[in-house]
C-alpha cells in the first residue's frame, strides 16, 4: 500500500488483511484470463475451452463468497479504521464487480458452446477482429485494475478509463457494422444477435474494470468517485 | 448461526442508526420502483419527454446509494456491530448496490423509450413488453417488501419468479428475431427493443439478488450461488423447520 497504516498491534490482523488482498488479486487475474479464454473458445469453436470457462466460473463464485465473508469477519472482529477500513470496503466492492465480469465471460462461453454444438451459428466472420480486439482491451483493463487494487495505486485509474472508452467506441463501431450485415442477411439474425450480446459482454467487462479502478481511488483518497461526471443528462447512445 | 434478532440490541443508538438507514433504503427502493414504472410507461406511450426525464432522474438514485453506503460505513466503524447486526448492514449495502444497478437499467430504458418515440410503434403495441415490465416491477416491489419485513419465505417466492422472467425474455427475443426476418426494415427498432427487454430481464436478476440478501439477513446463509431448491432445503435443515408439502 502506498500510505502507512495506522499502527496495528496484532500481526495476525495484518496477515488477514494482506491475505484478503492476495485473494482478491488472484480472483481478478482469473477473471481477466476467463475473458480471453471465452473469446478464444468462441472464435475457434473450442468446446473444451468453453467448458473450462464454465468450470472456473464456479471458482470465481467461491472466491467471492470467501472474500466477502472474510471482509465482514474482519469488519466485525477487528473494527478497522481509516485506510484499513477503506481497504476492506474497497476489496468487498471490487469483488462484486469481479464476479459480475466473470458472469459476462460465462455468457460468452455459453454462446461458444452453443455454436460449437451447432445449436446456433458462430459469430459472424466480420466480427472476429472486433471480438478479438475487445477481448484484449477488456482483459488488459481488468489486469491493470486488479494490479492497481493490489498495490493501492490510484494513478492508473486514468489508463483503465481510457481502455474503457476504447471498448465503448469499438462496441459502437462493431454494432453499426453488424446492423448492416443483419439487414442483408436476415437468415443469420440469430448468430448476429448472439454476437451483439458477446460484444456487449466485453463492453460491460470494461465497465467493471473501470469500477474496480474507482474503488482503488476510494481506497487511496477516501473519495467516492463512482458517479462523478457521469450523471449529466444526454450522454449519447445508451444501451 | 444465530438468527437476526432485531429487537434486542445492546446498543440503542445502533438500533436507531439502523432503523434510519432501513427507512432510507425503502425510500430509495420506492423511488427506483417509480422510475421503472415511468420508464415502461414512456416506452409504451411513446412519450419521449418522460423517457428523458426518467433517464435524467437516475442521478438521484446514484446519490441515494452513495449517501446510504457512506452512512453504513460510518455505522460499522463507530458502532462495531455484533455478527447478526453486521449481517443486516451487509445486506443493506448489497441491496443498495442492486437498486443502483436497477436504476442504471431503468435509465437505459428511459433513453431508448425517448428514441423509440420517434419511430413507428410495433403492431402489438408493446403488449409483451408491458407484460414483462409488469412482472419485473412486481418482483422489485415484493422483493423490497420481503426485505423490509425480514420475510425469508416471501423472498424465496419472489426469487422463484425470476425463472418466469427469463422465459418471457427468451420468448420475446425469439419473436423479435422472427419479426426482423419478415421485415428487415424493422431491424433498427427491433434492436432497441432487444435492449429494453434485456434491461428488464436484468432488473429481474437484481430483484432476485435482493431476495437472496433477505435470506442471508434472516438466516445468516449465503445462498447466491446455490439453486433455489438447494438453498431452501439447506435453510430448512438449518432452522430444523419442516414444511408441510
Amino acid at each position: 500500500m502506498s500510505e502507512p497504516n495506522e499502527g496495528h498491534t496484532f500481526k495476525a490482523y495484518d496477515g488477514a488483511l494482506s491475505d484478503l488482498r492476495l485473494r482478491a488479486h488472484a480472483m481478478g487475474l482469473l477473471v481477466a484470463e476467463q475473458v480471453e479464454t471465452a473469446v478464444r473458445a468462441l472464435l475457434e469453436s473450442d468446446r473444451e475451452a468453453a467448458e473450462g470457462v464454465l468450470a472456473r466460473e464456479r471458482q470465481i463464485n467461491a472466491y467471492q463468497t470467501e472474500i466477502e465473508a472474510e471482509s465482514f469477519r474482519l469488519l466485525a472482529q477487528r473494527a478497522p479504521v481509516a485506510s484499513d477500513l477503506r481497504m476492506v470496503l474497497a476489496i468487498s466492492r471490487a469483488v462484486t464487480d469481479l464476479e459480475r465480469a466473470g458472469d459476462e465471460s460465462k455468457k460468452i462461453a455459453r454462446f461458444a458452446l452453443a455454436s460449437a454444438g451447432r445449436m446456433s451459428g458462430g459469430p459472424s466472420r466480420v466480427m472476429h477482429r472486433s471480438l478479438r480486439h475487445m477481448a484484449e482491451l477488456a482483459s488488459e483493463a481488468m489486469r491493470v485494475a486488479v494490479d492497481a487494487l493490489d498495490r493501492g495505486d490510484a494513478r492508473v485509474a486514468h489508463d483503465v478509463a481510457r481502455l474503457d472508452r476504447e471498448l465503448d467506441q469499438e462496441f459502437e463501431t462493431a454494432l453499426r457494422q453488424l446492423m448492416t450485415v443483419a439487414m442483408e442477411r436476415t437468415r443469420l439474425l440469430r448468430p448476429i444477435f448472439d454476437t451483439v450480446f458477446a460484444l456487449k459482454s466485453l463492453e460491460r467487462i470494461g465497465d467493471h474494470a473501470k469500477n474496480v479502478a474507482e474503488h482503488v481511488v476510494f481506497l487511496v483518497s477516501g473519495a467516492d468517485v463512482r458517479h462523478a461526471g457521469r450523471d449529466l443528462p444526454a450522454r449519447g447512445s445508451q444501451h | 448461526m444465530e438468527s437476526a434478532d432485531l429487537g434486542q440490541h445492546t446498543s440503542r443508538r445502533f438500533n436507531e442508526d439502523m432503523e434510519r438507514v432501513r427507512t432510507r433504503v425503502m425510500q430509495m427502493g420506492g423511488f427506483v420502483e417509480q422510475q421503472l414504472q415511468r420508464a415502461v410507461t414512456a416506452l409504451i406511450e411513446g412519450d419521449s419527454r418522460l423517457g428523458e426525464e426518467v433517464a435524467r432522474d437516475d442521478y438521484r438514485v446514484n446519490q441515494m446509494e452513495v449517501e446510504i453506503d457512506e452512512e453504513c460505513g460510518r455505522i460499522i466503524a463507530t458502532r462495531q456491530p455484533a455478527a447478526s447486526d453486521l449481517r443486516v448492514m451487509v445486506a443493506i449495502i448489497k441491496t443498495i448496490t442492486d437498486l443502483e444497478r436497477i436504476g442504471d437499467e431503468v435509465e437505459k430504458v428511459g433513453y431508448i423509450a425517448a428514441r423509440l418515440a420517434t419511430m413507428e410503434k410495433p403492431a402489438d403495441n408493446y403488449r409483451e413488453i408491458r407484460h414483462l415490465g409488469k412482472l419485473v416491477t412486481e418482483m422489485v416491489h415484493d422483493a423490497l417488501h420481503a426485505f423490509a419485513r425480514l420475510e425469508a419465505d416471501e423472498a424465496f417466492e419472489v426469487a422463484r419468479r425470476d425463472r418466469k422472467v427469463d422465459e418471457e425474455y427468451e420468448a420475446i427475443q425469439r419473436q423479435n428475431i422472427t419479426f426482423m426476418m419478415e421485415d428487415p426494415r424493422l431491424i433498427r427498432r427491433a434492436l432497441e427493443i432487444m435492449w429494453v427487454v434485456r434491461a428488464l430481464e436484468r432488473i429481474g436478476d437484481h430483484a432476485k439478488n435482493i431476495c437472496e440478501y433477505t435470506v442471508y439477513m434472516v438466516h445468516g446463509k449465503d445462498i447466491r450461488h446455490l439453486s433455489l431448491d438447494d438453498a431452501e432445503r439447506q435453510i430448512r435443515d438449518l432452522t430444523g423447520r419442516r414444511k408441510d408439502a
